[in-house]
């Protein structure tokens, strides 16, 4: 057991850094710190420039475009990422189904989808979830009937985030009803322009629009748009469970700059003769979540190791999503808390501005309350533990 | 010992229950401030006035209904409940002992709601320090100039009048030497910086350079106005604790029934015995804010002079079990708990501040164990 990088990861790790401190804007960082995601349109322009200089799936075989990176370079590719306050890639195109069409599609999808996800010339949303079906995906009750070359679809998806700006969805469908319900979903992909879509944004506790509602009407959809066989979208899931490490990795090491973020802010307040940071109230909480922020980032340590050994990591995906979004929520929390009487300022209503960190601190602590809830709520993953792994 | 409300208070606390229902109803929370926009509601105030709810807080020979603190508490947790934006805790609780000189004209556009008046807080670097004031006020001919800036006016945006703590002498959290003002909104020198929070409060800052006061714009006696500034402030805390105790029993409510009418996986969520254990930690966690809260209104009553040690037990307890409470809210309703739409979002926000305002609960906590 070592942590040392080899000769070359090092060499790797040096032209990454000389890479980001050329092309990250600083105008990101603090949203970025806050736990925020930059505008699409910011999101777009960063995938083409990782994609301009080869990296732009760093998670994807050589063969579809990507890097090909071991898990250590990968490791170290999002270690510099968070150190220079990179925008973290969209994740929906890139890990969600970029990957289930590579290993499922048929080669028409892969030349026509892949090298537009990398580029970020498409932009993919996920049409999952539904008014009656969120932690029990299998309820959903969308569907598609054959009509000759194509499938019609109706029904209505929830919480479709970024629908409004989307170019493609992925979209879990019922093409029959079968005993068990994981049975007859299909997974179809779905041109965000085809006649019968209709968006409603649906805005968050931040006040911001995120996502969406997807009211999908008589929908017509070629035949060919189905994703690998009808019927067995459930199963096409399963693929993302290992995809879960990267996304988990990707937002997981940004802790640290975040608590970092924090600490730069309570120094900025006088204080008692000194800083808000030197009193020990704050110097303490910051203490504890900088040991958060490094256990975590030592989890993700231990996932890439189960990558690069090929071994199933058993909980530790779930376990990790589940602490990664606890502790952001202490974070940004506690950057609130810092801020004191600023925090209150969230809008300015006389042209005299906002404080500097305001108000993405208290933006990017309502939002954290998000992450508790997709993508498997914590209680969803503590039952995967207990059942899956714990055998409960 | 009767921990039970009056007669008086149960009226008091029926009839703003019938004003939340029909007149701010929770489910219609969102639209009803969207359609306000950026103004906000401002006829609410006149509203509750008319109801006679702005006289409670303040003393009977000033022509209100005796500024009891259990009453101001009723008061305050109703609205908490329904979560009304009037900001009544600040705006007619905080300031009402502070006022109690002022001529009764002036008065009876307060409590008519003709008239606002808002506390200046948030001097310089004080932080939640309410005591460290460093905003100057030199006499100058007739009366004073005032200089120095107040971050936080608590629900200042809409406010004519502000109380402005400044220094006549003293230094640093001296109690001695502290003065308090009245100034105008339209007063030369103070330029006025009007901002919205989260709860859709709306607040502003002060900026003094030379700000001009004829005389008789002090309250009370030049440097003594320490001792009831924080006499104010800690009114104003029990408000606040007893605001974010009505708005946890609305939440605990409301995400019960939810537990029994959403479901996943074929059954009603409220089945899960993860989540009946949650729910089980909401109502324990209400069930001691509202405890705590009504321990320190009593004894304020009551006048046990303890520096404010109780309120600051009151107001921690209160600021950790509410954002709990919220929080979990959120996550037990899943992704509708987390939109603009729900009402749910709003209590978090509107807790988020509370906790926040008259010091949040770390600062309250540290108070406490100082005072000890
Ligand atoms: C901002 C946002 C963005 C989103 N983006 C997308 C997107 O792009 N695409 C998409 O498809 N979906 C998206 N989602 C949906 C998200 O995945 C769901 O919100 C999530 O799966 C939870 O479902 P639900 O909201 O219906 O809550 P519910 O499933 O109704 O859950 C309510 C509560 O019950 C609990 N619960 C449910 N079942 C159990 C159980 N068996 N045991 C114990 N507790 C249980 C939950 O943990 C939660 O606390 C998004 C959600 C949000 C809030």
């Amino acid at each position: 057991m070592n942590l040392e990088l080899s000769p070359e990861d090092l060499a790797f790790r040096d032209e990454l850094r000389e890479f980001f401190a050329g092309a990250v804007r600083p105008e990101y960082r603090t949203a970025i710190r806050a736990g925020l995601r930059p505008t699409p349109q910011q999101l777009t322009e960063w995938q083409a420039t990782l994609a301009e200089r080869g990296w732009g799936a760093p998670t994807w075989p050589k063969e579809y475009g990507g890097t090909g990176w071991t898990p250590t370079q990968l490791y170290i590719f999002e270690t510099e990422a968070a150190r220079a306050d990179a925008p973290i890639q969209f994740h929906q195109g890139l890990e969600l189904i970029g990957p289930i069409i590579f290993t499922f599609g048929t080669d028409d999808q892969k030349e026509r989808y892949l090298p537009r996800i990398i580029s970020g010339e498409d932009w993919w949303c996920q049409g999952y979830s539904e008014p009656g079906a969120g932690s029990d995906l299998a309820a959903l009750s969308t569907r598609a009937v054959r009509d000759g070359d194509h499938y019609v679809i109706n029904g209505q998806k929830m919480w479709t985030s970024y629908a409004h700006v989307a170019s493609h969805m992925f979209c879990l469908v019922r093409t029959s009803k079968e005993e068990r319900r994981q049975q007859g979903i299909s997974l179809i992909l779905v041109d965000m322009n085809t006649p019968g879509i209709k968006i409603r944004p649906v805005e968050t506790l931040d006040e911001k629009h995120h996502t969406n509602e997807v009211f999908l009407d008589d929908v017509r959809v070629p035949v060919s748009n189905l994703l690998g066989e009808e019927g067995k979208g459930w199963g096409y899931g399963k693929v993302l469970l290992d995809r879960e490490r990267a996304v988990g990795a990707s937002t997981a090491l940004r802790l640290r700059s975040q608590v970092d973020a924090i600490y730069s802010a309570a120094r900025r307040i006088p204080f008692g003769g000194a800083t808000l940071a030197d009193t020990p109230a704050v110097a303490t909480q910051l203490a504890q979540l900088e040991i958060e922020a490094l256990t975590i980032e030592t989890m993700v340590m231990r996932l890439m190791a189960d990558a690069a050994a090929g071994v199933d990591s058993g909980p530790r995906a779930s376990m990790l999503k589940l602490r990664w979004s606890e502790t952001l929520q202490k974070v940004t929390e506690l950057w609130t808390e810092v801020l004191g009487y600023d925090a209150a300022v969230f809008e300015d209503l006389s042209g005299e501005g906002v404080p500097e960190d305001m108000p993405l601190a208290l933006q990017g602590a309502l939002y954290a309350r998000v992450t508790s809830i997709y993508g498997g709520s914590s209680e969803i993953q503590r039952n995967i533990i207990a059942r899956r792994s714990l055998g409960l | 010992m009767n921990l039970d409300l009056t007669e008086d208070q149960s009226m008091l606390a029926d009839s703003i229950e019938r004003f939340g229902t029909e007149r701010w109803p929770a489910a219609d929370r969102w639209r009803l401030l969207r359609e306000a926009g950026a103004k906000g509601v401002p006829e609410l105030w006149g509203e509750i006035a008319e109801l006679g709810w702005l006289m409670i807080p303040f003393a009977e020979e000033q022509g209100g209904l005796g500024g009891s603190f259990d009453d101001a508490m009723v008061l305050a947790s109703g609205i908490g409940k329904h979560l009304l934006p009037v900001p009544v805790s600040t705006n007619a609780v905080l300031v009402a002992p502070l006022l109690k000189d002022c001529p009764a004209e002036f008065l009876e556009d307060v409590m008519t709601g003709k008239v606002r008046v808002a506390l200046a807080l948030g001097d310089g670097d004080s932080r939640f320090d309410h005591l460290n004031v460093a905003t100057t006020a030199e006499r100058t001919g007739a009366g004073y100039t005032l200089n120095g800036v107040k971050n936080f006016v608590a629900d200042g945006g809409d406010a004519d009048h502000f109380i402005v703590p400044a220094r006549t002498s003293g230094s640093g959290a001296e109690l001695e030497g502290i003065s308090l003002f009245l100034l105008s909104r339209e007063s030369d020198g103070l330029t006025v910086e009007t901002y919205r929070s989260i709860d859709n409060h709306r607040h502003c800052r002060l900026r003094l350079s030379g700000a001009e006061t004829g005389s008789a714009r002090l309250l009370g006696e030049e440097g003594k106005g320490g001792l009831p500034l924080g006499m104010a402030v800690k009114g104003g805390v029990l408000a606040q604790c007893a605001e974010a105790v009505g708005a946890m029993d609305a939440l605990c409510n409301l995400t019960l029934e939810y537990l029994k009418t959403r479901s996943q996986f074929g059954q009603p969520i409220g089945t899960f015995q993860s989540l009946q254990h949650r729910m089980v930690d909401m109502f324990i966690a209400y069930e001691e804010a509202y405890s705590i809260t009504v321990r320190a209104t009593l004894e304020a009553k009551e006048g046990v002079m303890d520096r404010g040690r109780m309120a600051s037990a009151a107001k921690a307890k209160v600021g950790q079990t509410s954002l709990f409470v919220a929080r979990q809210a959120i996550q037990l309703h899943g992704g509708i708990g987390t939109s603009d739409e729900s009402v749910v979002s709003h209590y978090l926000r509107r807790l988020t501040m509370l906790d926040m305002a008259l010091g949040n609960a770390s600062h309250h906590l540290q108070r406490f164990a100082a005072i000890a």
